[in-house]
């Protein structure tokens, strides 16, 4: 009978921790470069002193073009342009409120150091600029006297499109389907007396319009319509490229959300916790 | 069955401690992203800038040092891979490659050992790359990072195969680098590496933007779909389906190992 002949395996040496160093200093080498700025855009305004943000002149409760209270999004550019030590410059820009499409505002880089004000954080406004994360959210709102889930057949309601560009077609047919009689309004003011005077049983808004409009003290109930009618998030646009820039902007803003000032501020102006994004927990997702 | 394994992990080790000790591979592999991503990616950055609101639309939603960091990952892979085949001219020439063949150990496990030593090696180079995501403004999350490891074994995989079979018809080392190097760029830049193809745009739009002859170049290197599905995986976009580009690198790691096995018996 033949025999196994005896295994010649033998385990070979492993590589020893010295062998390693080399590779272990050229990743140290790249991770240490990732710390270099990859841009001039923070290093620029550092050396100003000054930033230059563009807002539309008003889109209450973001801007609302009183001194007192200027809006959410002023105080909110205000307390970063502080912690960074920047002075601010706020350019009003007029366009902004009349169009939603932004070839028709003509903002440059000249003009602003980046965008305030509801920057609609959708793919088209991302293939122009740098955004960051939202920090609101927006949508189609129902503001009613009492709770009610959805627009009942034959009720009457006053719709205010305001400045977002929500699809109004996709409302227009859910209101439609659900047999709403619908009047048009120019403004928040109208639609907010229209349903204080009981010419409509709803109105129908942007959920940024309904918060600064209708308040839940007075007795208002607000209610998101269906998510398929469309929302978004709203942030701040920066050029593409300005990473530097954008990202200290990004740090400031956490930090002032973990000291509460974000929350505080928007308090101030009736937002709730429904609007706000809350970083952290990616409720806006 | 256990010696069998045992004699493809020697070998798999023998590799790896290899390019360990070579410091030139280890030079390339760090200069490479030093080069791609911050010299060249700094440098033409300003000109992917917004400066209109509204009127400039980006082809691609990203910074330029966002659109070719998946790509210099791809790059350094494709280098590792293909020039750690050169192990096979060295074995060759000192005369290790014929101990090890008349070792009990099937040629088809030398030839795996020796491509999974490679493989290993170029997905190491490829994490070098991954290393600046911070830099370019990539926040990677730790189930991307991993998908992205895997993506870069089977393209290592593939490449390595590839690498052996060129290097089973160069005679000498010299030789072998300016033959890799003539397979590694054009592979490269005709990948849509440093270019974008716009994908919201359809082929007869496309071939406004460029001549046909550079679209063709481009829809027929597996490359293009492999740095395709590396944005799709780190950056999240895609030029073309994304299931392609796993479908092709997939399959190229298994035919090019197949094409390597089948040369591999002439050795």
């Amino acid at each position: 009978m033949r025999e196994t002949p005896p295994s010649v395996w033998k385990r070979p040496a492993l590589i020893s921790l010295a062998g390693f160093i080399p590779l272990a200093l050229a990743f140290t080498f790249l991770f240490g470069l990732s710390f270099l700025p990859p841009d001039t855009s923070r290093r620029e305004v550092d050396a100003r002193g000054i930033v230059r943000v563009c807002m539309p002149t008003e889109y209450p409760p973001l801007v609302t073009g009183n001194p007192a209270a200027p809006g959410f999004e002023v105080e909110l550019v205000t307390q970063i342009a502080e912690r960074a030590g920047w002075r601010l410059s706020i350019a009003h820009n007029a366009a902004m409120g009349r169009d939603i499409n932004p070839r028709s505002w003509r903002i440059t880089r000249a003009q602003c150091n980046f965008i305030a004000g509801g920057v609609a954080l959708t793919n088209t406004s991302r293939s122009f600029l740098d955004t960051t994360g939202g920090h609101m959210q927006t949508g189609w709102m129902m503001v009613s006297a009492a709770p009610q889930d959805a627009p009942i057949a034959g009720q009457r309601a006053g719709y205010y499109a305001g400045l977002s560009g929500l699809d109004r077609i996709a409302l227009g047919q859910y209101l439609r389907a659900a047999g709403v009689e619908v009047s048009f309004v120019p403004n928040a003011a109208a639609l907010q007396r229209g349903l204080a005077n009981g010419d409509y049983d709803i109105a129908i808004t942007e959920a940024l319009s309904a918060h600064s409009s209708f308040s839940a003290d007075d007795g208002w109930v607000l209610t998101w319509l269906p998510e398929e009618l469309g929302s978004f998030q709203l942030g701040f646009g920066f050029w593409r490229g300005d990473t530097t820039l954008r990202k200290h902007v990004e740090d400031i803003m956490a930090d002032l959300e973990d000291e509460g000032i974000t929350a505080r501020l928007a308090a101030q102006y009736g937002l709730t916790d429904e609007i706000l994004c809350d970083s952290d927990e990616e409720d806006c997702e | 069955m256990l010696g069998l394994l045992g004699g493809v992990y020697a070998i798999w080790l023998r590799e790896v401690k290899r390019s360990l000790r070579d410091r030139g591979q280890l030079i390339g592999g760090v200069s490479r992203p030093l080069l791609w991503v911050l010299i060249l990616g700094i440098g033409l950055n300003p000109y992917f800038r917004g400066e209109v609101y509204g009127e400039v639309r980006f082809v691609v939603p990203y910074t330029y040092l966002q659109f070719i960091f998946p790509a210099v990952i791809v790059l350094n892979i494709l280098y590792t891979s293909i020039q750690s085949a050169v192990s096979l001219i060295w074995d060759r020439e000192f005369g290790f490659l014929r101990e090890v063949m008349v070792s009990p150990m099937p040629r088809n496990l030398v030839l795996l050992g020796k491509v999974l030593g490679g493989a290993t090696t170029a997905v190491v180079h490829g994490c070098m790359v991954l290393v600046v995501a911070r830099f370019v403004d990539v926040s990677l999350t730790w189930t991307e990072i991993a998908q992205a490891i895997g993506l870069m074994f089977v393209l290592s995989f593939g490449l390595t195969s590839f690498g052996f079979v060129i290097a089973n018809y160069v005679r000498g080392f010299e030789g072998f680098g300016v033959f890799s190097n003539a397979v590694i760029l054009p592979l490269y830049f005709t990948a849509s590496s440093v270019f974008p193809l716009d994908p919201a745009l359809t082929r007869a739009q496309t071939l406004v933007v460029y001549p046909e002859w550079l679209v063709i170049l481009v829809e027929i290197n597996p490359i293009t779909y492999a740095v395709d599905a590396m944005r799709g995986t780190l950056i999240g976009f895609n030029q073309f389906d994304p299931m392609l580009g796993y479908q092709v690198i997939g399959g190229m790691a298994i035919g090019l190992f197949l094409l390597a096995v089948w040369e591999f018996r002439k050795v």
